[in-house]
């Protein structure tokens, strides 16, 4: 297992290194650029751009910029004034030594922001998590054990509805509904205590009960046509425990695999909701990042996300052998 | 009963109008506004911002050394009570008003001044007004504790009016020295308002500065601002800013959707004003490297072609005007003489003026042709409003007199790169300014492909107009150059001007006295609440 570990570790690392060549690589072959973009809002005239990017070192070559964001400069970056200051805009430290840099728009760190802003969407992306997997399996369960009735073709047509929807539309309409005209729920937007909670947690969720329910329900179907179910009501077993106990169990896994994806998907899917509801989250952040080409900005969150995805993955891979002991590693 | 139902009616009539009469006589003092903005704003240091949100967040929190009239634009004292210029126009002297004082307390001098204009110099910034101090300035002196001495490597007219921009703004020297890098998150001037928390684009809180002042004479009051607090919100979505508004959640929403602003007008719990900004209209882009619009004539035909009533009303739902001139009215060296000689939209007028500058559909495939090569040219334009839309009558008037056109949509920040570069015949911009030194940018031959000359226009006489324009300080010697540029570009035309950009913001009625500033944004300091 130890070794198990220590692989997946070198693995993981790798990975991201790779990730941060593509994130840069990515960004910075796009056509535009941050200065241009900046200087466009205000009257600048020749030599402005060409100055702010040769002060950001911007006009350096790409190999040399990657790897002072990796490395950091501060041992190349000769300081001109004199003054000794370890925090100035265009010193870094790389972030192999932690240091993302600072935003060129925002001009905070990094790091900064992204502690700022992750909670926000991680809360968003649990509660959407906390509520689309009771509802999602429940649903799944009725439908597979009603199969073909009312119940599971009525809830087939919800989830076809709910992965169809597109979530700012719905969004919108929920806060039409309950906000504007109900009044039920107020303040609707923000990130305000639990009632600012509940639309943006039910427009991000809504998909992904879809999903989970009708993964459920097929996965269920498969499970119930086994033998050892067969066997289990044969000798007389209770249908609520054959359904839990040996169905659930093992139509579980591939659940399990989807849910790693769905939670790294409702990460990113948080982006639309956190715009409709202004939620202060990661993903509204990253949207303007990119269209500023804020690259600091924009490599920090992506190389972040990059490494949430790494260990979400990592964590279902070791639930995976909670939920079925047959799996072990090695 | 009846006539008793009456006399209840007219005594309520009354009293309502003797509470608005008084309500308008007398402003109150305390309450909070809110104001939502429609995108990120970026760090409130005047430094390393150039955000138009950023740049009307902080005029709430610092004042700029000069300021410019909010109707007649002209410049006049600011934190600088005073200011002269040398007869040779290389030297400006400021006379700093006294017993300012920052928020933090530092008292606001000429050593603030000059700290503030090194900050923007030093290269371990890479501040964006950086090419805008360290290009005019040779020297900063401070003779006093209330004199500001600058030396002009050369006479620099325009300079004026970038002492008037908040970019430029003096900063607490004692608040940078504390927060170093981290300054804009804790941002100190001398505004009316002091910064008091912001969750980084998404709010900024501002309370009352109760020790201001000196705020310029042309507001209605002195002293401190009637508003207590003031906050300013970004919301992204237009449908969710509307929804904010709806519910009285918040007060003032900016950029509102054109198609739901007859709804505001009509509700008697909101008004809509608008504020015009001054600069260079929304602009087709003609390049005029690239055939076809390498030919005047052709450039001079094709204007003739556009709908810009259409476009206002349809696109921009008639907030605007159409444009009659290069330059906005209300911008320094408008020149009115030229405005009934500026294109109309006349179709036939264009036709023939292609026929005469040698264009026909010589081999009959309905597109016009000259010398075996056809009109066929390439429009690039942004995604979303307002491109989609005006691009899409723009495409429509020019197909009509049958010019192909490929339209290529590309995303804004490559969208200004390729523009940049010169890729597409036809593109489009708009550039708000203060002063009309913005020809220095759209026009001189050395800002092709360093700036936003991206006409590509090279005109030798329009190059030595405008540097004589930067040289001359008289006013009316320099109104006549920039009059006399826009009498070339409109010969030469190689931009369209099509719509004078103007501000719609929905504001609830208990907001009084609503402002805008020269730049056209808002201005809070001289409103109140009708129910603080």
């Amino acid at each position: 297992m130890t070794a198990y570990l220590i692989r997946r570790l070198l693995a993981s690392i790798l990975i991201l290194l790779g990730v941060s060549v593509l994130i840069f690589a990515m960004i910075h072959l796009v056509p535009g650029d941050p200065v241009a973009i900046m200087l466009h809002e205000v009257k600048s005239g020749p030599g402005a751009i060409e100055e702010m990017r040769r002060n950001l070192g911007l006009d350096r070559p790409l190999p040399e910029q990657y790897l002072f964001w990796l490395m950091g400069n501060d041992y190349v970056r000769v300081d001109t004034d004199g003054d000794e200051v370890p925090d100035s805009y265009g010193t870094r430290r790389g972030i192999l030594r932690g240091d993302f840099g600072r935003s060129i728009f925002k001009r905070a760190q990094v790091i900064d922001i992204i502690a700022d802003r992750f909670p926000a969407t991680l809360k968003l992306t649990v509660a959407a998590m906390l509520l689309a997997l009771p509802v999602g399996i429940l649903a799944g369960i009725i439908a597979a054990i009603r199969r073909e009735t009312i119940h599971d073709y009525l809830t087939m047509l919800g989830a076809l509805v709910g992965v169809s929807i597109p979530p700012f539309w719905l969004g919108l309409m929920l806060m039409y509904v309950f906000g504007v005209e109900l009044r039920w729920v107020r303040p609707f937007v923000g990130d305000r205590g639990f009632i600012t909670l509940i639309l943006p947690t039910i427009t991000l969720a809504a998909p992904t009960v879809a999903i989970i329910a009708r993964l459920t329900r097929s996965s269920m179907l498969n499970v119930l046509g086994e033998d050892y179910v067969r066997t289990a009501r044969a000798k007389g077993v209770r249908e609520a425990w054959v359904l839990t106990a040996h169905v659930l169990r093992n139509a579980f896994i591939p659940v399990l695999t989807i849910l790693g994806l769905q939670f790294g998907y409702l990460l990113g899917g948080a982006v639309i909701v956190e715009t409709v509801f202004v939620f202060p989250g990661l993903g509204r952040e990253v949207v303007t990042a990119i269209i500023n080409r804020d690259f600091p900005l924009v490599q920090g969150v992506t190389l972040f996300s990059a490494t949430i995805f790494v260990l979400i993955n990592f964590g279902v891979d070791m639930l995976y052998t909670a939920v079925d002991p047959r799996i072990r590693y090695a | 009963m009846r006539s008793r139902t009456r006399f209840v009616l007219l005594l309520s009539t009354l009293l309502l109008l003797f509470v608005g009469v008084v309500g308008a006589q007398e402003p109150m003092s305390g309450g909070s506004l809110s104001v939502v903005f429609s995108s990120e704003w970026g760090v409130l240091d005047p430094a390393a911002n150039t955000n138009t949100f950023g740049r009307n967040i902080m005029q709430f929190i610092y004042d700029p050394l000069l300021r410019k009239h909010p109707t007649t634009g002209a410049i006049g004292p600011g934190l600088a009570e005073s200011f002269s210029f040398s007869d040779d126009g290389t030297v400006i002297t400021l006379n700093l008003r006294q017993g300012v004082t920052f928020h933090d307390g530092t008292p606001f001098n000429a050593e603030a001044v000059r700290f503030s204009f090194e900050r923007i110099s030093d290269p371990e910034l890479a501040s964006p007004w950086a090419a805008a101090i360290v290009g005019p300035v040779e020297t900063i002196d401070t003779p006093d504790d209330y004199t500001v001495v600058m030396t002009l490597k050369e006479p620099f007219a325009p300079y004026l009016d970038s002492l008037t921009q908040i970019g430029l703004a003096p900063v607490s020297p004692a608040a940078v020295m504390e927060h170093g890098a981290d300054y804009g998150l804790n941002p100190v001037g001398t505004g009316p308002f002091r910064f008091v928390s912001t969750m980084p684009d998404e709010e900024v809180v501002m309370a009352r500065n109760e020790d201001y002042n000196w705020a310029p004479d042309y507001y209605d009051h002195q002293g401190p601002a009637y508003l207590e607090e003031l906050v300013a919100l970004h919301v992204g979505e237009d449908s969710t800013r509307m929804a904010l508004v709806e519910t009285f959640e918040v007060d003032v929403i900016y950029s509102p959707l054109a198609s739901q602003l007859p709804f505001f007008q009509d509700d008697p719990d909101f008004y809509v004003p608008t504020a015009a900004r001054t600069g260079v209209p929304r602009i087709l882009v003609l390049n005029t490297e690239l055939f076809p619009f390498d030919d005047a004539a052709t450039r001079r035909a094709v204007a003739w072609a556009v709908d810009r009533q259409r476009i206002l009303d349809e696109v921009f739902g008639g907030i605007g005007a159409v444009p009659q001139a290069i330059l906005t009215p209300g911008l320094f060296g408008y020149w009115t003489e030229g405005m009934d000689q500026w294109p109309g939209y006349d179709p036939e007028m264009a036709a023939s003026l292609l026929a005469e500058a040698g264009w026909g559909d010589a081999d009959g495939d309905g597109i016009l042709d000259r010398d075996g090569q056809a009109f066929s040219i390439t429009y690039g334009i942004s995604p979303g409003f307002p491109f989609d839309q005006y691009g899409q009558i723009v495409v429509n008037d020019l197909t009509q007199l049958g010019i192909e056109i490929t339209v290529e949509t590309e995303e804004i920040g490559a969208y200004l790169a390729d523009m940049r570069a010169g890729k597409w015949e036809l593109s489009g911009m708009l550039f708000p300014a203060t002063d009309p030194d913005v020809f220095n940018i759209i026009a001189h031959s050395s800002s092709i492909d360093a700036a936003w000359n991206t006409a590509r226009f090279n005109n030798a006489e329009v190059d030595g107009l405008i540097e004589e324009g930067r040289r001359t300080l008289d006013l009316e010697a320099r109104a006549a150059i920039y009059h006399r540029i826009q009498e070339i570009m409109l010969d030469q035309m190689p931009y369209i001007p099509f719509y004078v950009i103007e501000n719609a913001f929905v504001v609830n009625s208990r907001v009084q006295n609503f402002r805008t500033n020269a730049q056209g944004f808002f201005d809070f300091y001289d409103t109140w609440l009708s129910d603080a």
